[in-house]
């Protein structure tokens, strides 16, 4: 009987409480979410282009001192001049015989163009291509000829670059600045100085009985000088950037290591490369001063080279950053600080800058390895 | 001591054991000799192929969740089934009159009431939350709850074909008042770095015709109005279930029986249904431009990819509609054999298999033994092991002039949560107590 009992009291006990799991002394809420990995697509962030951010930054008017705009969005720099006009009644008044083609003769010239160019290759800046166009103006209802010589030159004038005798070249009749001549170059010097030499307008006979209307209107002649910037050299060095005003309070998530990827679609022709990244944490000094000092516990690896593209033919490159913790977790962090390089664009293709091309960042994804950690769920 | 012993076997048969008299052979009582009235009967079963113990783990003096970095994946997710599922169902017996018939027959008038619910939770879910995205895709498909309550009037006969084999059978007509069925014919979450994309295709059953839901403009059902509250409505699914069964005395002291029971179902009408169904993508917040790189802009982005996502979850109102849902169904089988040196004395054997139309089937095979005193007492011991492992089962009962009280108590091991009943471990539950009146 007593064994009976005994099995009895032991089946009964099988059903009893465990003390170790009391609820009534509460249970600990935290909890470690996704302990191996877990991966979220974050998105697409873009297009965006070099204007929304000028304007962002409201360095719009500034730019716009130095650097002109095209109608295509270029960004070009630019200069024009005339440097002959007379009105066809006072050219037909001094030709010896007005009843026969004649040659009128025009005063040599020489002008510079206004450099900012020392001013734009401190910004990595060189003005490529460059176009100079020779525009004339005839009131006929007939055609007119130019001929002379054009000779450009850089280095303040003691360097020809280029030189290019034209000849009798037509301009159609009601021509207002009409492109007779133009010379484009892509690289190599800066045009910084031009000449014009025995130039001479070929006018048709009888002007002012053939077409008595335009006696009032004027022939004349003028410059346009238009450089297209492009990045062909890069800024030395890089460029310590730091952003102080994150607030990302990873430290009470317990992070270990988090990824972000994302596919750059640059048509910029610039090489971006963000590198030597640094995460910054609050300290207080010795002067009892809060701080930003980077944060030695976090390693930071980064492959963010954004390569460069060109309107119409965007080029995708891969980025990644990889925060971790070299040793227990990711603390708050408070700042950023970054070393931007500004490279010149590689490969073949159109190199000129535009407002308008577009950055874009696509699938844009994080990955947070070893858990995150909630403090009560 | 012998004192002792005497009293805690009385309290032990008080308080715990019994016949389960809610699965009781119908085909037994061919052998009463006199009626009964039987009122209030309870019977309470809990089944949960995982227990507290799978999900609440001591660590370092303390009770932490399996979700705490202090408990390992293989510890947590180690502890879950592949489906980790709970039932609960409440038997509740109104009345029971049992008659013997001027012919050998006997008769039995019942009228009770049953509840039924349960839970599944496919390991998956967990998974994801304690370990990553990491083994995608997912098949989440067995997320499922559902519940029930429905009456039974039942009318039961057994007949004696001889002194040594009887069989029995017992009609119910089954009254269904109220049934919640949310289940997924399919239910996947894919996740990539690059997508989270989830395929829904799931039904959100809800009866009652004096209570509707209403929609919402777009058609979705809200549960937050209804039309008809508070009205009491006729029932809203009918059906019929049988139990069979026969019990074989090939010789003096030895018994073998056999049932099924609860063999039918229910066609419930389930007026407030709803279908969820569609494929969501979330790829991360597409195009967002500079200026909307802020807090307010984000969120409400993600607002928006949330309404996505619920208008995928989100049940839409659909016709009702009719839909035959099985009951659990339940056979047994029993051998007792009386001791020919103590005919009290009885070793049995016994065996159970539960199925059920929503998560694995329930079993068990157990052995014990009982001692009856006729007219005055009765106490049975047993164990065995069955779909959550070891079980065992006390029962008894005790008889006053023509009064029988009579209770059973089913459990496993693993203990339970202190102050509570909750089981540590996957674990079997039965419970039943009631009082019946013998006419003699």
């Amino acid at each position: 009987m007593k064994q009976f009992s005994v099995l009895v009291a032991l089946l009964l006990l099988w059903s009893c409480s465990n003390m170790d799991y009391d609820l009534s002394k509460g249970i600990d809420r935290e909890v470690t979410l996704f302990s191996d990995q877990i991966s979220l697509p974050l998105g697409d962030v873009g297009p965006m282009t070099p204007r929304m951010l000028i304007d962002k930054v409201g360095m719009g008017d500034m730019l716009k001192s130095v650097i002109q705009e095209d109608e295509e969005g270029y960004l070009v720099v630019t200069q024009k001049g005339s440097f002959y006009s007379n009105p066809v009644l006072l050219c037909s008044y001094l030709l010896p015989d007005p009843t026969r083609p004649s040659v009128i003769p025009i005063d040599s010239y020489s002008g510079s163009m206004e450099s900012t160019s020392s001013l734009l290759e401190m910004f990595g800046l060189s003005m490529s291509p460059q176009v100079f166009t020779l525009q004339a103006t005839n009131p006929l209802t007939e055609e007119i000829a130019v001929s002379g010589k054009l000779a450009i030159s850089s280095d303040g004038g003691s360097d020809t670059l280029l030189s290019q005798e034209f000849s009798e070249v037509k301009v159609s009749a009601l021509t207002t600045d009409g492109e007779f001549l133009k010379v484009e170059r892509t690289g190599g010097k800066m045009f910084n100085g031009f000449k014009l030499d025995d130039m001479r307008l070929h006018l048709p006979a009888s002007i002012t009985e053939k077409d008595p209307l335009s006696g009032w209107s004027s022939f004349s002649l003028a410059y346009n000088y238009k450089a297209y910037l492009s990045l062909v050299g890069g800024l030395p060095g890089s460029i310590p950037f730091d952003i102080s005003d994150l607030d990302l309070p990873l430290g009470q998530y317990k992070v270990k290591e988090a990824r972000i990827c994302a596919d750059a679609v640059s048509e910029i022709p610039i090489t971006l490369d963000i590198s030597d990244v640094e995460v910054l944490v609050k300290r207080i000094g010795e002067n009892g001063v809060a701080g930003l000092v980077p944060c030695e516990d976090v390693s930071v690896d980064t492959r963010l080279t954004i390569a460069s593209g060109c309107t119409g033919s965007p080029v995708v490159t891969p980025l990644e950053i990889v925060v971790k913790a070299n040793e227990g977790t990711i603390p708050d962090i408070s700042g950023l600080r970054i070393g931007i390089s500004v490279k010149a664009p590689s490969g073949e293709g159109d190199k000129r800058l535009n407002l308008d091309q577009t950055v874009s960042f696509k699938n844009l994804r994080a990955t947070v390895s070893g858990g995150i950690t909630i403090p009560s769920l | 001591m012998k004192k002792l012993v005497l009293l805690s076997f009385i309290l032990l048969a008080l308080c715990t054991g019994a016949w389960a008299q809610g699965t009781a052979n119908p085909a037994e009582s061919a052998f009463l000799e006199y009626g009964f009235v039987r009122v209030g009967e309870i019977q309470s079963i809990t089944r949960n192929n995982v227990g507290a113990a799978s999900f609440l783990f001591p660590s370092g003096g303390k009770l932490v969740t399996g979700l705490h970095s202090s408990i390992s994946s293989e510890e947590f997710l180690g502890g879950l089934e592949a489906v980790n599922s709970m039932y609960s169902q409440i038997n509740y017996n109104l009345f029971s009159y049992g008659w013997k018939s001027s012919a050998r027959g006997f008769h039995t008038l019942e009228a009770g009431a049953r509840v039924n619910y349960g839970l599944s939770v496919p390991k998956e879910i967990l998974q994801i939350l304690k370990t990553g995205t990491a083994q995608s895709p997912y098949d989440l498909s067995s997320l499922k709850a559902f519940g029930n309550v429905y009456g039974e009037i039942a009318y039961g006969y057994s007949l004696p074909l001889s002194d040594k084999f009887s069989v029995g059978g017992r009609v119910k007509l089954l009254l269904g008042l109220y049934s919640v069925d949310v289940s997924a014919r399919k239910f996947s979450l894919t996740t990539t770095e690059d997508q989270y994309k989830v395929d829904l295709d799931a039904d959100v059953d809800l009866t009652s015709t004096s209570t509707k839901v209403g929609t919402d403009e777009s058609g979705y059902l809200d549960y937050k109005s209804f039309s008809g509250k508070g009205k009491f409505g006729l029932p809203s699914g009918a059906g019929l279930a049988v139990d069979l069964g026969a019990v074989w005395k090939p010789f003096s002291g030895f018994t073998l029986s056999a049932s099924v029971l609860d063999l039918g179902g229910i066609l419930w009408y389930y007026g407030n249904a709803g279908t969820s169904s569609g494929s969501y993508s979330f790829e991360g917040l597409k195009n967002l431009t500079t200026d909307e790189l802020d807090q307010e802009h984000i969120s409400s982005r993600l607002k928006d990819a949330g309404e996505e996502v619920l208008n995928v979850i989100k049940p839409k109102a659909v016709n009702g509609s009719y839909k035959f849902k099985a009951v659990p169904l339940t056979a047994n089988m029993k051998a007792s054999y009386a001791m020919p040196f103590w005919e009290r004395l009885s070793v049995d054997a016994s065996c159970l298999y539960t199925g059920y139309n929503y998560c694995a089937p329930y079993w068990e095979a157990r052995g014990g033994l009982s001692i009856d005193f006729p007219d005055i007492a009765h106490l049975g011991l047993n164990a065995g092991s069955g779909a959550y492992g070891f079980v065992y089962g006390v029962n008894g009962s005790v008889e006053f002039k023509s009064f029988r009280l009579y209770a059973s108590y089913e459990n496993g091991i693993g203990g339970v949560i202190p102050y509570g009943s909750t089981p540590l471990k996957a674990n079997n539950k039965t419970l039943l107590f009631g009082l019946v009146y013998l006419i003699k």
